[in-house]
C-alpha cells in the first residue's frame, strides 16, 4: 500500500484514534488499505455512538424525575 | 449513499496516483476530517444541552419520566437525522474535494459535471438538516466545508452554465 494512501487514511480518522492507528500500524498489525478502513468511523458506528448518547441522557432523564419508561 | 460511497472509494484510488494531486487532496482531507467531526460533537453537545434543559425543567415542575419520553422525542429525532445528514454530508465532500483537487491539478471540469451536480443536490439537503434551527439550534458549518461546496457550485456553473445552489 503507498505510504500517502496510507497516510491520507490516517489523517481522516479523528485526532482521538489516531493514535490507536499509529500503534496498530507501528505493530505490524495493520497492512492492507482495507484493515485501515476498519478504522474510519462508519455510518453504523456513528450511529452506534449517537445512541449511546441518548440512552444516557435517557437514564439520566429516569434518575432525575423517576416514574417508568 | 453507496453511490457516494462508491465514488469516495474510487477517488482514493485516483488520488494516489499522483504525487501532485495526492498531495492537494491530503491537505483537504485533513481539513475536512476535523470539520465534519467538530460538527458532530456540536451536534451532541447541543442535544445533551436541551435534553438537560428539559429534564431540569420537568424535575423543577415536578413531572415524572413520562413527560420527558414525550417532550423530548422530538429533539431526539433531530439529533438522529442530523446524524444522518452528516454521514451524507461526509461522504459528499470527501468526493468534492477529490474532484476539486482533481481539476486544480489539470483534470478536465468536463468529466465531473455530473458527479458535481449529483454531489452539490446532496450536500444541499444536508446542509438544510444542520442548518435547521426549527427544533435544536442551527450547527455553524465549518469555513472548510464551505468552500468545497463553493468549489463544486463552481464547476457545475461553469461547466453548465447554470446555477446552482448549495444553501
Amino acid at each position: 500500500m503507498p505510504a500517502e494512501e496510507v497516510l491520507a487514511l490516517v489523517l481522516r480518522i479523528t485526532g482521538a484514534l489516531a493514535p490507536t492507528v499509529l500503534a496498530a500500524i507501528n505493530s505490524g498489525n495493520v497492512s492492507t488499505l482495507d484493515e485501515l478502513r476498519k478504522f474510519v468511523p462508519t455510518p453504523d458506528g456513528l450511529a452506534a455512538m449517537d445512541e449511546a448518547v441518548i440512552a444516557a441522557q435517557d437514564a439520566k432523564a429516569r434518575a432525575a424525575l423517576g416514574g417508568t419508561p | 449513499m453507496k453511490r457516494l460511497l462508491a465514488a469516495v472509494l474510487a477517488l482514493v484510488v485516483l488520488t494516489g496516483c499522483a504525487s501532485g494531486p495526492t498531495r492537494v487532496a491530503h491537505v483537504t482531507i485533513v481539513s475536512l476530517g476535523g470539520a465534519v467531526v467538530a460538527m458532530n460533537d456540536e451536534s451532541v453537545r447541543v442535544y445533551r444541552a436541551r435534553t438537560d434543559a428539559l429534564i431540569a425543567t420537568l424535575a423543577d415542575a415536578g413531572s415524572d419520566y413520562a413527560a420527558y419520553a414525550t417532550q423530548s422525542r422530538a429533539l431526539t429525532e433531530a439529533f438522529r437525522a442530523r446524524r444522518d445528514a452528516l454521514v451524507e454530508l461526509d461522504a459528499a465532500v470527501y468526493t468534492a474535494a477529490g474532484i476539486n483537487d482533481a481539476v486544480r491539478s489539470g483534470a478536465h471540469p468536463a468529466n465531473y459535471v455530473a458527479l458535481a451536480t449529483t454531489l452539490l443536490d446532496a450536500v444541499s439537503a444536508s446542509l438544510r438538516v444542520l442548518r435547521d434551527g426549527r427544533v435544536l439550534p442551527a450547527l455553524t458549518v465549518p469555513p472548510e466545508i464551505t468552500q468545497v461546496v463553493d468549489g463544486l457550485r463552481a464547476l457545475a456553473r461553469s461547466a453548465t452554465g447554470g446555477v446552482s445552489d448549495a444553501g
